[in-house]
């Protein structure tokens, strides 16, 4: 073995060795060729393969951004609130897009030109509120929330820095205060806090609409000869509804005084109060209807049952009166159409306190209705539902209910004498529902007949209710308000109401009416009682309503009207007399 | 080798351009998409103000003022209402002969 290496270690191995590690022998010129060439090779690869890496990459984004970008298209287009529509599809509550004006103080080069170059854009605001919202320690001060699209061009076009305009959604009610109540309100954030805006929530922020079983035209017919009445009568409020018996759809809910949900903040907490569905009161004779169906499903009464109404009748120190104390003993019938309270109380006491307790909670008097509101009332029920409780309940004292609990009992009574749960949404026409049968047909159709000769007979209390051709049949109501912060009740202070069917031998639409606190007046002959004040509204609403729900009028005569009305109704010592319907 | 290097790069780079190219188109489409949708958008909101628009010109209110001072018309008295089946169908033509006349009456019956 050659040694080239110039100072060599003599005699020792190991340390030759070890030299020859730290500075080896200068190898052949063919192997260093072989280490040379392999070398370059790694190179050529390692640097091919970062080549390679970056074009890939290259690929890579070019590929990437775009499918970056179409992501960001989609996130554009976000879910608005759903709307409302009434059951013919009419908009009430829509969500549109607006703008919004805002500053930013601190990018606003000159007060005092902002101020005079916006107020003139900006009604409702002085420069010297602008003066004012400009000196604030903010970034962000709203202006206005609602700018239309000319002013928006218009701002824009005065070119001044820090006034800013962003888009912006508002909740916008166009038929104003038609509907308010039922329709309710949304939050400045569009969170519902009230009516279907509430209770519907979840439905409309996913952007879904809501079909309302509310008839619109029906609706303005409704509330606009309610609030007639209620100005000729000066009374305090009212409340509507009208529902289809059928299948429990509600076609009007009104309740008066109302607001317009456009301006909600400036509406006064008696304004905002539900009547129709939120009130509880006490109902009064209305509830008859409900006493004498149940008595003749009960087996308590017949048509036949005769009643001594000549003397008050005293129980447990409170003397149970007639408005009009008839010397003589009456039917069933005619206790209902001369609405005796003292009639009433008899056949109640026939009944007893566990029939009837079972039956008005069938009829879901004694629950909060399932009505998709959230503005709705759990009825004063009595503490001690007794042989007295009996007794008032039968006229309708001392149990208090709302008028959609009146609605949903009554027209099982008045109705086919299946009990159905009001409902505002509109129903599938083949939609399948909870119906509960309370009353067999029979009793519907004598109850029914009774309603009829309470309009037509002439000392029936609604005659004021008829509408010519529909055969309206009803029954009044008129209670005296409790005092308020003290026992006992107002005389001067009346809740009229009624409750009316048409066309009464087949009845499709039920109607209530309600008037609270009523004053006599000089073309009432100083009365303020139901016949007087609600009836009328009753044959105002089915004689400009019945055309738009599609009722033909009908002819008194048909074979139908006969077989589906009693014919041996006795009242006033006579039968009743078919041209008498 | 260097002919297949060649190749190669040459193929690379028309595929590139190619690349670059399809891009560049791919990017028009998607300013045109994003412009198409921004204008569905201005439409959609467009329809929305005048849905509402719509709804707020004919609140039964306005209209029930509108009609009463500009028609005299007057809500319908049930006299005036009659089911379809009332009406009685029209007669066969009693003539067929007579084509002439029978014509004449159709069309004065549809004109009703």
């Amino acid at each position: 073995m050659r040694n080239n290496t110039p100072f060599s270690p003599a005699n020792s191995s190991v340390i030759s060795a070890l030299w020859r590690r730290v500075w080896p022998s200068r190898p052949d010129p063919d192997k260093s060729r072989r280490i040379a060439r392999a070398r370059l090779l790694v190179a050529g690869v390692v640097a091919t393969s970062c080549f390679m890496g970056i074009s890939a990459k290259a690929v890579w984004l070019v590929s990437g951004q775009d499918g970056a970008k179409s992501g960001q298209l989609q996130t554009q287009a976000s879910a608005a609130r759903g709307a409302i529509y009434d059951r013919k599809g009419r908009l009430l509550a829509s969500t549109i897009p607006i703008m919004r004006l805002h500053l930013d103080p601190k990018m606003v080069l000159n007060p005092f030109e902002v101020a005079t170059k916006l107020a003139p854009h900006l009604p409702g605001k002085s420069e010297q509120d602008i003066l004012k919202a400009l000196a604030r320690n903010s970034r962000y001060v709203e202006l206005d929330r609602k700018i239309t699209p000319a002013r928006h061009a218009a701002i824009m076009g005065l070119g001044l820095p820090g006034v800013n305009i962003s888009a912006t959604s508002l909740r916008s009610y166009p038929h104003g205060s038609e509907a308010a109540h039922l329709i309710g309100q949304v939050d400045r954030d569009g969170q519902g806090i009230a009516g279907i805006e509430k209770s519907m929530q979840a439905k409309l922020a996913a952007g879904e609409n809501v079909n309302l079983s509310i008839d619109l035209g029906v609706q303005a017919i409704v509330r606009q000869s309610l609030r007639h009445q209620i100005e000729r009568f000066e009374a305090v409020g009212g409340a509507s509804l009208v529902m289809d018996i059928k299948n429990g759809e509600i076609i009007s809910l009104v309740s008066l005084p109302d607001f317009d949900p456009n301006h909600f903040a400036q509406a006064s907490d008696n304004a905002r109060f539900n009547r129709a569905t939120k009130g509880v009161f006490e109902m009064g004779s209305i509830f008859k209807v409900l006493n004498t169906a149940i008595a003749l499903e009960s087996d308590a009464a017949s048509l036949v049952s005769s009643y001594d109404v000549s003397k008050p009748l005293r129980i447990s120190g409170y003397s149970i009166r007639d408005f009009h104390p008839r010397k003589r003993a009456l039917n069933l019938s005619e206790v209902l159409v001369y609405s005796s309270n003292i009639g009433s109380a008899k056949i109640a006491e026939a009944i007893g306190p566990e029939v009837q307790h079972s039956y008005m909670e069938k009829l879901g008097l004694l629950n909060r209705p399932a009505l998709e509101l959230p503005e709705t009332a759990q009825p004063l029920i009595p503490r001690k539902w007794g042989r007295l409780s009996t007794i008032t309940i039968s006229y309708g004292y001392g149990l208090s209910v709302s008028p959609v609990h009146a609605v949903g009992a009554i027209a099982a009574a008045a109705g086919n004498g299946e009990f159905i749960a009001p409902t505002l949404l509109l129903r599938e026409p083949d939609e399948v529902f909870e119906r509960t049968r309370i009353f067999s047909s029979e009793t519907n159709r004598k109850v029914r007949t009774m309603m009829r000769l309470v309009v037509s007979h002439e000392d029936g209390t609604a005659n004021f209710a008829d509408a010519p051709g529909y055969l309206v049949g009803a029954k009044t109501g008129s209670a005296e308000k409790l005092k308020v912060g003290a026992r006992g009740y107002n005389e001067k202070a009346n809740l009229t109401s009624i409750v009316a069917a048409f066309p009464i031998h087949d009845p499709r639409y039920l109607i209530f009416v309600m008037v609270d606190e009523p004053k006599p007046q000089k073309f009432s002959y100083g009365y303020a009682t139901a016949g007087w004040v609600a009836a009328p509204v009753i044959a105002e609403i089915i004689k400009k309503a019945a055309p738009v729900l599609g009722v033909l009028p009908v002819d008194i005569k048909a074979p139908e009207i006969r077989q589906n009305l009693e014919p041996n109704l006795n009242i006033g010592g006579k039968g009743a007399i078919f041209a008498s319907f | 080798m260097l002919r297949v290097i060649l190749i190669l790069c040459f193929v690379l780079a028309v595929s590139g351009s190619a690349l670059y190219m399809t891009k560049l188109s791919v990017d028009g489409r998607y300013d045109r998409l994003s412009q198409l949708q921004t204008e569905i958008k201005a439409a959609e909101n467009r329809a929305i103000i005048l849905e509402a628009e719509w709804a707020f010109l004919s609140r039964p209110d306005r209209l029930l003022n509108l009609s009463s001072s500009l028609l005299s018309m007057r809500p319908i008295t049930q006299n005036r209402v009659l089911p379809l089946e009332s009406i009685p169908l029209r007669q066969p033509a009693s003539a067929p002969s007579d084509s002439k006349a029978s014509d004449t009456n159709d069309r004065g019956d549809n004109a009703q």
